[in-house]
């Protein structure tokens, strides 16, 4: 697990968990792109991105989702986010981060199962 | 954290309009914290509620960010301003970096691709979130301002949710009275306070700035007035939104302009001479008002009423052994979902798209998007290519039209024997309905602009005889749950449905559909749902 105190990220085997704590904001974004780009894996499918600490969202982090988004779905994999509420949820759900686009769990365990079981599946 | 030369002041107290202020002469990336934190804990003060909050928050940090990463020409001078009336919570930053430019163009473009832009980049998201998510807001560059200093503001309506459920018929209609002569203003202001909410101004400077925020119903000005007169007003009215078919009425003393040729043609309602009796100005107002809202019916009616019809989903009620069911409801605004078909003797082709948008606009764009895709099905039909969202990722480049439609899209093709063949972009996961078991079909793939000449897969099931399949839009699918659980709920309930003939299922799950969402009315899409049953040949 790489903890760089803006956000951690941690690899599993088919997915990635970056979990982001209080503000995710363009101060925080610009920080934060280099250390993403370096520790997740080009060809990572699925992404985890837990908000649960987060408490407050702004459009730059939304433009830091997307990007994620599209590398999940270039890999043919997917996009969840786990413990989004308040605010972020708020956000998330004016720009069009729908059930259709990305997958909404309830907290980091749930979407962590939700993984385990479809590799399962295949 | 870094100290920066600057003046700070904040004013709290109990009177009825309680004010936050901040003034700064820099403004850096680490400031942004401690200032959400001053806003945030005198709001939560005032106990205004964490929505609220959280609103205002994001529009101040998008401002603000804006003047920290953007202008050529940095502000030194800041000011954050709050206050907090019994009904609204109003913020305002003023500033003097470089004007932002196009305001209000930029606002149009913003809520039309909020959308969109999730496929396309990684940032332009902030003005579209921002009008989503606050009240009116405006932006007045420093050229426009006596002060030289850039004006955003907006507000948060604070009232209760009952109060501001009222809808437009009960409330009073808002009035602006414009004159400079205050002894008159306050003349017509007594006449018609009782029956109206009157917003009166002293100069029509203050009206057209004003304008915006307020949207009155009804504008009454003072014709000849020091700097602005009313004839510029009426005419920088025609320029803002929904200022041109606002209804205006010259009330001035100067009864010879009453005939001009040249007030004929500015777009007035009406021309009253001072000194007016109060039952004239009644009697005016309420002619006004009603034609005003006949007129205003009836272009809303007759819209909605033609994209309802162009947009009604058309399937056959049956296929070889295949019956079909569909239901649908049409929204006033946002993105459109249609249904496009193709039948052969070979087999029966549906596509079921959802185009994503925001507001009255994108409704008028999907059907466009709709009659386009049309022409590309019926090209595609021709072909030889086994599925059509394989067609439009290979023919996406260079395409303006597909590049920039936001569309999850679903392809069936039913074969008379029975094979069902699915592809999806996007689009929610169908459900198959197998006596009493119920599960997703697992078939997904990537929204169409995300990915260019992507290889879709094709799920292929052969059913029994009295399987069912429900097919969906997002709009159908995320009123049974906002938060991501939708899907299991939707599928328990499929499961639970009291009865498993089709047309008894799409009444049930169709009533449930409508019982949810008439509690979610601020979320309102366009929802269709498609029933497809493997029995019999007809």
């Amino acid at each position: 697990m790489t903890n760089d105190s803006l956000l951690e990220v941690q690899n599993q085997s088919q997915f990635s968990i970056i979990r982001f704590f209080g503000f995710v904001d363009a101060d925080l974004v610009r920080q934060a792109k280099s250390v993403i780009d370096a520790k997740i894996p080009a060809d990572c499918p699925n992404i985890i991105i837990d908000l649960e600490k987060v408490e407050f969202l702004d459009s730059h982090g939304i433009g830091l989702f997307a990007s994620l988004l599209k590398k999940v779905h270039h890999n043919n994999g997917q996009l969840i986010f786990a413990g989004a509420t308040a605010q972020p949820a708020s956000v998330l759900d004016i720009v069009g981060f729908n059930g259709s686009l990305v997958t909404y769990c309830e907290d980091l365990q749930q979407a962590c199962s939700l993984l385990e079981e479809e590799k399962k599946d295949h | 954290m870094k100290k920066h030369s600057a003046e700070t002041t904040s004013e709290t107290d109990n009177s009825s309009a309680p004010t936050f202020k901040l003034i700064r002469s820099t403004l850096v990336y680490d400031d942004m914290h401690v200032i959400r934190k001053e806003v945030s804990d005198f709001l939560q003060l005032k106990h205004i509620s964490k929505e609220h909050i959280g609103n205002l928050l994001f529009c101040l940090t998008e401002i603000l960010t804006n003047l920290v990463k953007h202008p050529v020409r940095k502000a030194d001078h800041i000011e954050i301003k709050i206050d907090i009336s019994k009904t609204q919570a109003n913020l305002e930053v003023l500033d003097n970096s470089t004007p932002f430019a196009n305001f209000n163009a930029k606002c149009e473009i913003a809520l039309s691709m909020l959308h969109a832009a999730i496929t396309k980049a990684e940032c332009g998201y902030g003005l579209g979130c921002i009008l989503t998510l606050c009240k009116k807001p405006v932006y007045l560059p420093m050229n426009s301002r006596p002060d030289s200093l850039n004006h955003f503001r907006t507000f948060q309506n604070i009232c209760s949710t009952e109060s501001t459920a009222i809808n437009s018929e009960q409330r009073k209609k808002k009035i602006f009275l414009v004159d400079d002569d205050p002894i008159s203003l306050q003349i017509h202001k007594r006449m018609l306070s009782d029956i109206y909410e009157i917003i009166s101004f002293e100069n029509a400077m203050d009206a057209l700035a004003a304008f915006a925020h307020h949207k009155p119903d009804l504008i009454i000005s003072d014709l000849v007035m020091p700097d602005m007169d009313g004839i510029a007003l009426r005419k920088a009215l025609a320029d803002a939104e929904g200022g041109d078919t606002m209804p205006f009425i010259f009330l001035s003393g100067h009864s010879d302009h009453e005939n001009s040729p040249y007030i004929s043609h500015l777009g007035v309602d009406d021309f009253l001479c001072k000194p007016v009796s109060s039952e004239r100005l009644h009697t005016v107002l309420t002619r006004l008002l009603h034609r005003s809202k006949q007129v205003r019916d009836s272009v809303n009616g007759q819209f909605h009423h033609d994209i309802k019809e162009l947009l009604k989903p058309s399937l056959p009620e049956n296929y070889g052994a295949w019956k079909f069911i569909t239901r649908y409801s049409v929204a006033d605004a946002g993105g459109g979902d249609f249904i496009l078909h193709q039948q052969t003797p070979e087999n029966l082709v549906v596509a079921l798209a959802d185009v994503m948008g925001h507001g009255r606009q994108a409704k008028f764009f999907s059907c466009v998007y709709a009659g386009y895709l049309h022409g590309l099905f019926r090209m595609h039909t021709k072909t030889k290519d086994p599925c059509f969202l394989q067609y439009l990722s290979r023919h996406m480049d260079g395409d303006l039209l597909l590049e920039n439609m936001i569309m999850t899209c679903q392809c069936l093709k039913f074969f008379p024997e029975g094979t069902l063949k699915i592809a999806s972009a996007g689009h929610p996961r169908p459900i198959h309905l197998q006596g009493d078991r119920a599960k997703m079909v697992d078939v997904t793939g990537p929204l169409l602009s995300l990915s260019e000449d992507h290889f879709y897969d094709i799920k292929s099931i052969r059913p029994k005889r009295g399987d069912k399949f429900l097919f969906m839009t997002d709009g159908f699918l995320e009123t049974f749950d906002r938060h991501g659980l939708a899907a299991q709920k939707l599928l328990k309930l499929v499961q639970d449905a009291p009865s498993s003939s089709a047309p008894e299922l799409a009444d049930y799950l169709w009533q449930e559909f409508l019982q949810k969402q008439k509690k979610q009315p601020l979320h309102i899409d366009d929802a269709t749902i498609i029933i497809a049953e493997y029995g019999q040949s007809t």
